[in-house]
């Protein structure tokens, strides 16, 4: 049970916390702002939850967003442009990116980290070539309403993270193709020898988390309404983190849904709290860092004291080869 | 067999596309053509004023007397750019009717440099440390250095070497890379600390040109700059008078420790600090982008009723901020910033009173034109200004481009036919 309350230790920090030092942070103004910054966090963590708990890693998915929102700015938002066409190359780019990620990970065994930090670095390369650094179009209406609009008093980018959420949770929890991914994370090898597609599950998970990067990159592009050369930069890191705060492991095999949500918000609203506190740079960074760290204690020693002794995280950084199988 | 084969295919594929970026690299620097380089004669611009009529007696340790036929065409000198630089903290601010600022002391110590030892007969070796085309700023900063070139030195030699503002901390080693290729002169675009390469260029012979940015040593040989102290004085001045004297504002600056945004920060933070009934809300780096001014703009709207004006260093996080007054049904208040085309678009949409104190991309141009000076052996002064355009509302009409994207920097090195060619511009 206090296992269970893991995920939720930087909100359960910053809640209160929050009460006491910025009673501003409680306005509905603001915690419709601090909700839907964490839905943007949300959609790419629910992509790199999929990855993870099939023992992978992606780090392409800050140049994914970036790219996806130049590509829509570019090809639907200048005069005469078209937005289903914009669309339809966003996705294909994404399907791209993705495809890239499983061929050298899944087929070529190249390791997660080192295959989508070179995609990332490729695609950026890519796009400062085409685009010269410079964009030339706007951010279509379309796209705008995804990052700005609302639905009565729900900013539209929460529902579109509500119902990313919904479709992997059923993803994950009622159908053969979760059960698989779950197996896979946790033992390749016997996953292969009873029948499971190795390869393609753990392919097919950089490509759906590629995809939900772009759908982050085109709600990020509607909020921001510019192009922004930094609009993905740091949700990389950002994205595993919640993923991993939210309760999986990055040896695969274990993450859920709502753990990985409650974490996104948590960091969401850890930068929102330092944000309107006003605290200065430094202590942002600061504070930023600190908290993560307690949340970590808080939930290793005081959530969860008998996760103290480990058992679920020994096999992090052992190559997968050289792990051993659990007893 | 077979996948030994596909590894061969696979490790020239990889070689091919390596060359081919290479190549492709090679390929940017011109080669440099037998043809001397006479035209360099055209010196530093800047200089507007004629002052200074004791000219000749160099300031600066000049001991050596060479390259007297030169004297005539430099139409720049210490002290003409001191001067310069007095009379825009004097000038400046009353283009928009505000009192003079005092000059700050370090506006009356520019010394003539000698350059005699760095001329070069022929065609020389220019290198370039650049900050990389990233955004919109850079790349046009890149475009006015290459024009300039084709258009005056095209048979100088120019390697160019990009920084990207993220991997600040691996300039010192381009700059070194640079360094290797044993270039006639050195110009570097400050961002990071560069004291260590440009001590090592000047202990090499190598003189180096500081171009948009400053480095706390002096063994650099000029600075071109424009001083950003007095542009983040001229924007709070200006919000400070259209609120009365009186009110809440709100600060949003560039990136923390990057010199450009300090030096801007401290001076607008100096004029608000000598006005007692204004209070500053809060004060927020925005890496100068859309998307970290929109939120830090919308949490300080959730937490201020009234904000009766916003201060912003630059265009950027400036678009971002008014996006987020609009999304909350607010106001725009006046804002201070810069005269990028999509922050005039949405000002000019909302009818804002704003101030826009340009810091031109395409001031490069005149760092290139320095570093010949330099190669010439002619005396330049230690800093070298850079006029830039200042404007509120009433310029509007004569800046605002409604026909070009929002992401064009003014004012801009390309001709209308070049804006056209390049989709910046509607025919």
């Amino acid at each position: 049970m206090f296992e269970a309350l893991g995920p939720y230790a930087v909100l359960l920090l910053v809640l209160p916390v929050a009460a006491l030092v910025a009673p501003g942070f409680y306005r509905t103004a603001n915690l419709q702002n601090g909700v839907r910054e964490a839905s943007f966090l949300a959609v790419v963590a629910l992509g790199q939850l999929i990855v993870i708990i099939a023992r992978g890693l992606d780090l392409s998915v800050g140049a994914v967003i970036t790219t996806a929102s130049l590509l829509i700015i570019e090809i639907a938002g200048r005069a005469g442009g078209r937005a289903l066409l914009g669309l339809i190359a966003v996705l294909i780019f994404g399907a791209a990116v993705g495809a890239v990620n499983a061929v050298m990970v899944a087929y070529r065994r190249v390791p997660a980290i080192l295959a989508t930090l070179a995609t990332a670095v490729v695609v950026e390369g890519v796009v400062l070539w085409l685009t010269e650094g410079q964009s030339r179009g706007r951010v279509p209406d379309l796209i705008r309403s995804m990052g700005t609009g609302r639905i009565g008093p729900v900013p539209v980018p929460v529902v579109i993270a509500a119902a990313a959420a919904v479709l992997v949770t059923l993803l994950l929890r009622r159908s053969a193709y979760g059960r698989s991914l779950y197996a896979v994370g946790s033992n390749p090898g016997a996953s292969r020898f009873s029948g499971v597609p190795v390869r393609w599950i753990s392919a097919s998970s950089f490509l759906l988390c590629s995809m939900l990067a772009v759908v982050a990159g085109l709600m990020l592009a509607g909020y921001v309404g510019f192009y922004d050369r930094t609009l993905g930069t740091g949700y990389e890191l950002d994205s595993i983190a919640a993923v991993v705060l939210g309760g999986a492991s990055l040896a695969g095999g274990r993450g859920t849904v709502g753990g990985t949500l409650a974490a996104a918000l948590g960091l969401a609203a850890l930068d929102n709290l330092l944000l309107i506190r006003g605290v200065g740079e430094p202590f942002q960074l600061i504070g930023k860092g600190l908290v993560l760290f307690l949340a970590v204690l808080f939930a290793q020693f005081i959530l969860a004291p008998s996760r103290r002794s480990g058992g679920s995280t020994d096999n992090v950084g052992i190559p997968p080869e050289r792990r051993e199988a659990p007893a | 067999m077979k996948r030994t084969n596909a590894r061969w295919v696979s490790l020239l594929a990889v070689l091919a596309v390596f060359g081919w970026a290479c190549g492709g690299d090679a390929a940017s620097t011109t080669g440099a053509a037998d043809t001397t380089a006479a035209g360099t004669t055209e010196t530093t611009a800047g200089a507007t004023d004629t002052t200074a009529a004791g000219t000749t007696e160099t300031t600066g340790g000049a001991t050596d007397t060479t390259a007297a036929g030169t004297t005539e065409t430099t139409g720049v000198d210490a002290a003409a750019e001191s001067n310069t630089l007095i009379e825009a903290f004097e000038n400046d601010p009353q283009i928009l009717g505000l009192d003079p600022i005092e000059p700050p002391a370090y506006a009356s110590e520019i010394v003539d440099v000698e350059t005699s030892e760095y001329a070069v007969e022929g065609n020389p070796r220019v290198a370039f440390a650049i900050q990389a085309p990233e955004f919109s700023w850079p790349a046009t900063y890149n475009d006015a250095v290459e024009a300039r070139q084709a258009e005056a030195y095209p048979d100088i030699e120019l390697i160019i070497s990009p920084t990207g503002l993220g991997e600040a901390d691996t300039q010192v080693a381009t700059i070194e890379d640079l360094l290797v290729q044993d270039p006639d002169a050195l110009i570097i675009t400050p961002l990071t600390d560069v004291r260590g390469p440009v001590e090592q260029a000047a202990a090499a012979g190598v003189p180096v040109i500081l171009c948009t940015g400053t480095a706390e040593t002096d063994a650099y040989v000029t600075r071109v700059d424009r001083d950003n102290l007095l542009n983040g004085k001229i924007g709070a001045e200006w919000v400070a008078r259209e609120i009365g004297y009186e009110g809440q504002i709100v600060m949003l600056s560039g990136i923390a420790g990057v010199p450009t945004a300090e030096a801007r920060l401290q001076g607008a933070q100096e004029v608000f600090d000598s006005y007692p009934d204004i209070e500053v809300l809060g004060h927020e780096y925005t890496n100068w982008d859309a998307a970290d001014g929109k939120t830090a703009m919308q949490a300080f709207l959730t937490q201020f009723p009234q904000i009766d004006a916003v201060w912003a260093d630059g265009a950027g996080q400036a678009i971002g901020a008014i996006e987020a007054f609009r999304e909350a049904d607010r106001d725009v208040p006046p804002f201070a910033a810069e005269p990028l085309n999509g922050f005039l678009r949405l000002v000019s949409e909302e009818g804002t009173p704003f101030v826009a104190v340009g810091y031109p991309p395409s001031h490069s141009a005149a760092c290139l034109d320095a570093a010949m000076t330099v190669l010439a052996g002619e005396t330049v002064p230690s800093f070298i200004n850079v006029e830039v355009p200042i404007f509120d509302a009433s310029g509007l009409e004569e800046w605002y481009r409604p026909d070009c994207i929002d992401d064009l920097w003014l004012p801009t090195p390309l001709s209308d036919e070049e804006l056209v060619a390049q989709e910046f511009c509607e025919a």
